[in-house]
């Protein structure tokens, strides 16, 4: 009896082990979703808002609201704004460039989510600095349905 | 021709940003979905937004298939004086839409 509780609980762990990361799509790090934005640099936490709900009931279409908060001059001002997913198939989002002549930046748009996940939004100002906003998300019906 | 609808909340002083809120008529085809006879759905999604005021470009979006189906944007724009602000988009399927709006300030 013991054993064979034993090795129900072994096979259950193998199952777990090799078969979740072709179930379910990975989370990706922190560092490894902002490298090919950022590059060597890091991103700061403040300066950007993201608004979203905790909770999803629809992944297909997640109304978001993100702000920028920058000075009023020529010389600083949000130059990019990027909406970045940590597990959908393709993380970056959407992506938003502003001319000098915007110094306030007010975005609200919809995402599709692929599942429970960290959405960020990073913003670089014109000084070359990245800054971040993170928002977590519990998604009840993801907008993957397929493989990925 | 794609269709959309804009709405524009202009600024009431010259200081202030006018607010575009945009929502596009189109399905944003990730490229995941599959037929059922098992063939994939080619993708298909507006990959790039411009505003131009007065032929300036102000604004660029560059949209994903992360964007939800019939995208909807809201944004704002930086209008000094009375002008015309177009909006043109672009699919990968090389359809092509736009929406235009003049802008008056008052005084």
């Amino acid at each position: 009896m013991n054993l064979r509780r034993r090795l129900l609980w072994a096979l259950g762990l193998g199952w777990g082990w090799g078969a979740t990361p072709a179930l379910f799509a990975q989370h990706v790090s922190q560092e490894e979703l902002l490298r090919p934005y950022v590059g060597i640099n890091s991103a700061q936490k403040g300066r950007v808002k993201l608004e979203i709900a905790r909770l999803a009931d629809n992944g297909f279409n997640v109304p978001l609201k993100v702000s920028v908060q920058s000075p009023m001059t020529a010389q600083d001002h949000v130059r990019r704004l990027l909406l970045l997913s940590n597990r959908n198939p393709r993380p970056l989002m959407a992506g938003f460039e502003f001319g000098p002549g915007s110094d306030q930046v007010l975005i609200s748009t919809r995402v599709r989510l692929g599942g429970s996940q960290t959405v960020y939004a990073l913003a670089q100002t014109s000084d070359g600095i990245w800054w971040l906003d993170t928002a977590e998300v519990e998604v009840t019906e993801s907008a993957c349905l397929d493989q990925t | 021709m794609m269709h959309s609808r804009l709405q524009i909340i202009p600024a009431k002083r010259p200081s202030q940003m006018t607010t575009v809120r945009l929502l596009i008529r189109h399905p944003m085809e990730t490229g995941f979905r599959f037929e059922v006879n098992g063939s994939a759905v080619t993708k298909n999604v507006i990959h790039t937004l411009t505003a131009l005021f007065d032929g300036k470009p102000v604004f660029k979006a560059t949209l994903g298939s992360g964007v939800s189906a019939d995208p909807f944007l809201e944004f704002q724009v930086r209008t000094p004086q009375s002008g015309e602000l177009l909006l043109q988009w672009q699919d990968d399927a090389g359809e092509t839409g736009e929406a235009k709006a003049l802008i008056s300030l008052p005084g």
